[in-house]
């Protein structure tokens, strides 16, 4: 009787463990679904940070590739400023790289960023980048590229190899490419009817550099890249004085290599120039139909290339009155150069010849303190300039040559300092 | 003899009392085993859509990344609800093998890849081999239609995740980014969803 008077006091307590058993489970299950969740943004900000970290030492060492062509990587190294650490290694052909061969002439820069510092062995995750690129110290990669601004009124830029012969032997659509480190609205303008590379090429840009850096009518061109690093400009520097050096007032024959001041073309004359030679003049100017020609046809052959490059360094400008013309029948743009010191600031005019038949301006020219100024025509080679303007008078065409970039006679310093540009071909992330 | 005081039962009071506070009590664990439920379901779901977004994201990032954007169905302006993109992959089930090159160093690619929502509102992941294959660009290939990769059997075509109920792509200059919606029912109610809202921006860094 005892037991059955104090029963009814027993329910409380099996409420009670029922209700504590109820919220053991439900507490139990929030639990595991917290921790789980807890997880899974726990993998997702490792495996972030594990990217970043490989795209950080992705960049840092193809900046120290390009200073460095003997560079090989970065062993294990902490991500300043955070819990990461990435490893870098330089591939070079024929690899094989994570991805297959590397083709000749390229290298693989290959980053694997892990979610941990140095030394951490726990709780790690991986992400891996790699960037195929080509390392040149050429100084004309680009059809035309302008360090601050580039303006296509009206023209075409393609491309052609000039081993394969003049223009447009081996012409197709490849890499006539332009560019520009300047990183404000309106770096690049192409005008209405403009295009480059017919519409299938680049425009590069520097990282960092607005939308509205590219102003261009649709279908002007194929896409843009942001690169980084930015194009190293080449340089020029005066090998002779020629501020107090006599003028050019004669034009019968070959002019002798040497150091002039101001030589002014009138209309039907010639400036005739030597193969192989080099020559520095204060300013030059062409008038009227005047020409400006390099071998003319009537030296020996074509001979090595290593020999046969013009070098006209001009201190001030060069200016090309409309009909004037450049005639180099080399076919090879690379075997006249101009230099342009542009000490004065004072723009550079060049005509590409349409009114005197066909074209013959097969040339390179760095420019990387001046604006030159396309009026119209036909140009062959390569143009580096502060400033380029296409197309001033009539329609232009630039037809970049696709065996300069090959060309080390042309460096981007002067001897070859070191001075290299790096050209990504693909990137991969895995 | 007598009842004592313990065999009395309860008086009407006693038991209005004693009812009441059962009452009150169930109905505390009633709420408190319905809400938890509830709150179980819903991180259940969450989580599962979390993670179905999550993998569709890294799948899709992965390949945009490694794609051009000369090569994409998407332009400056109008977003899309599915992308078509060339890859230098190879076709399955031959994707792992090496990239290729011509004779100018040129990425060569070797097939379409497509994701777009089904009716089913599952994300599906497709490719077909791109005509001419392997091809650098330019110049860029015919572009197959959306419907072309939708009527495409299975393999290579497979769902990459479930409960997709938004997807959208929108490019502006080589920057893709994806908005995804995924979504489970956590109940009878029309409301009872849980919705998770992914985006990722992603670079196609490839020149060409």
């Amino acid at each position: 009787m005892k037991a059955a008077r104090k029963s009814p006091t027993g329910v409380a307590i099996i409420l009670v463990m029922l209700v504590l058993a109820l919220l053991a489970v439900v507490a139990g299950a929030l639990y595991q679904l917290g921790a789980s969740s807890l997880y899974a943004s726990h993998r997702e900000e490792e495996e972030k940070r594990a990217l970043l970290a490989a795209e950080a030492g992705l960049w840092r060492a193809a900046t120290a590739y390009r200073a460095d062509g003997t560079f090989t990587g970065f062993p294990e190294t902490d991500l300043p400023g955070a819990r990461a650490r990435y490893r870098v290694e330089v591939i070079l052909p024929p690899g094989p790289g994570p991805k297959g061969p590397i083709p000749a002439g390229l290298a693989y820069i290959h980053a694997t960023g892990t979610s941990g510092r140095v030394g951490e062995t726990s709780d790690l995750w991986e992400r891996q980048v790699g960037l195929l690129v080509e390392r040149s110290d050429s100084a004309y990669h680009y059809g035309l590229f302008a360090s601050t601004q580039l303006e296509i009124r009206e023209g075409n830029t393609d491309c052609w190899s000039s081993s394969v012969g003049p223009y447009p032997a081996g012409t197709r659509p490849a890499r006539a490419h332009v560019g520009t480190n300047g990183d404000t609205a309106s770096s690049v303008v192409l005008q209405p009817g403009c295009q480059v590379d017919s519409g299938t090429g680049i425009i590069h840009m520097p990282t960092g550099a607005p939308p509205s850096g590219i102003v261009s009518p649709s279908g002007a061109y194929l896409s843009r890249v942001d690169q980084m690093p930015s194009y190293i400009m080449p340089t020029v520097t005066m090998s002779a004085s020629t501020t107090t050096a006599p003028n050019v007032t004669t034009f019968s024959g070959y002019l002798p290599p040497g150091t002039y001041g101001e030589v002014i073309v009138p209309s039907g004359e010639t400036l005739s120039l030597l193969e192989g030679a080099s020559y520095q003049f204060e300013r030059i100017r062409l008038e009227g139909n005047g020409a400006l020609a390099l071998g003319n046809g009537s030296l020996p052959a074509w001979s090595n290339p290593a020999t046969s490059r013009t070098v006209v360094q001009v201190n001030d400008t060069l200016v090309m009155a409309g009909p004037s013309r450049i005639l180099n029948t080399s076919g090879r743009a690379d075997f006249l150069e101009f230099e342009i010191n542009g000490v004065s600031g004072g723009t550079n005019t060049l005509c590409g010849g349409f009114s005197g038949g066909p074209s013959q301006a097969y040339f390179v020219m760095k420019a990387p303190t001046s604006r030159v100024e396309l009026l119209e025509g036909h140009f062959f080679g390569a143009i580096v300039a502060r400033v380029i303007e296409v197309g001033i008078s009539s329609d232009c065409r630039v037809a970049y040559d696709l065996d300069l970039p090959n060309n080390t006679s042309s460096p981007i310093l002067p001897g070859g300092s070191g001075e290299v540009n790096l050209f990504v071909v693909s990137y991969q992330v895995f | 003899m007598r009842p004592s005081k313990f065999d009395r039962g309860f008086s009407l009071l006693e038991m209005i009392v004693y009812s009441s506070l059962l009452l009150f009590l169930m109905g505390g664990v009633y709420l408190m085993v319905t809400g938890g439920l509830y709150y179980f379901q819903s991180g259940r779901a969450f989580q599962g859509v979390q993670n179905q977004a999550g993998l569709a994201l890294r799948q899709m990032g992965l390949e945009i990344a490694n794609g051009t954007v000369i090569a994409v169905n998407l332009d400056e302006v109008n977003p899309a609800d599915h992308i078509i993109l060339l890859s230098a992959d190879h076709p399955m089930p031959n994707a792992g093998d090496p990239w290729t090159y011509n004779g100018a160093n040129e990425l060569e690619r070797h097939k379409w890849v497509c994701f777009f929502r089904s009716a089913n509102n599952e994300l599906v992941r497709t490719e077909s081999p791109a005509a001419g294959a392997p091809l650098a660009l330019p110049p860029i290939p015919a572009m197959p239609t959306l419907a072309t990769f939708q009527t495409l059997a299975s393999p290579p075509t497979r769902v990459v995740a479930r409960q997709i109920s938004f997807l959208q792509f929108q490019r502006t200059l080589d920057l893709v980014s994806v908005e995804i919606h995924t979504a489970e029912s956590t109940g009878s109610a029309v409301n009872d969803v849980t919705q998770v809202v992914l985006t990722l921006e992603t670079r196609m860094r490839n020149p060409r």
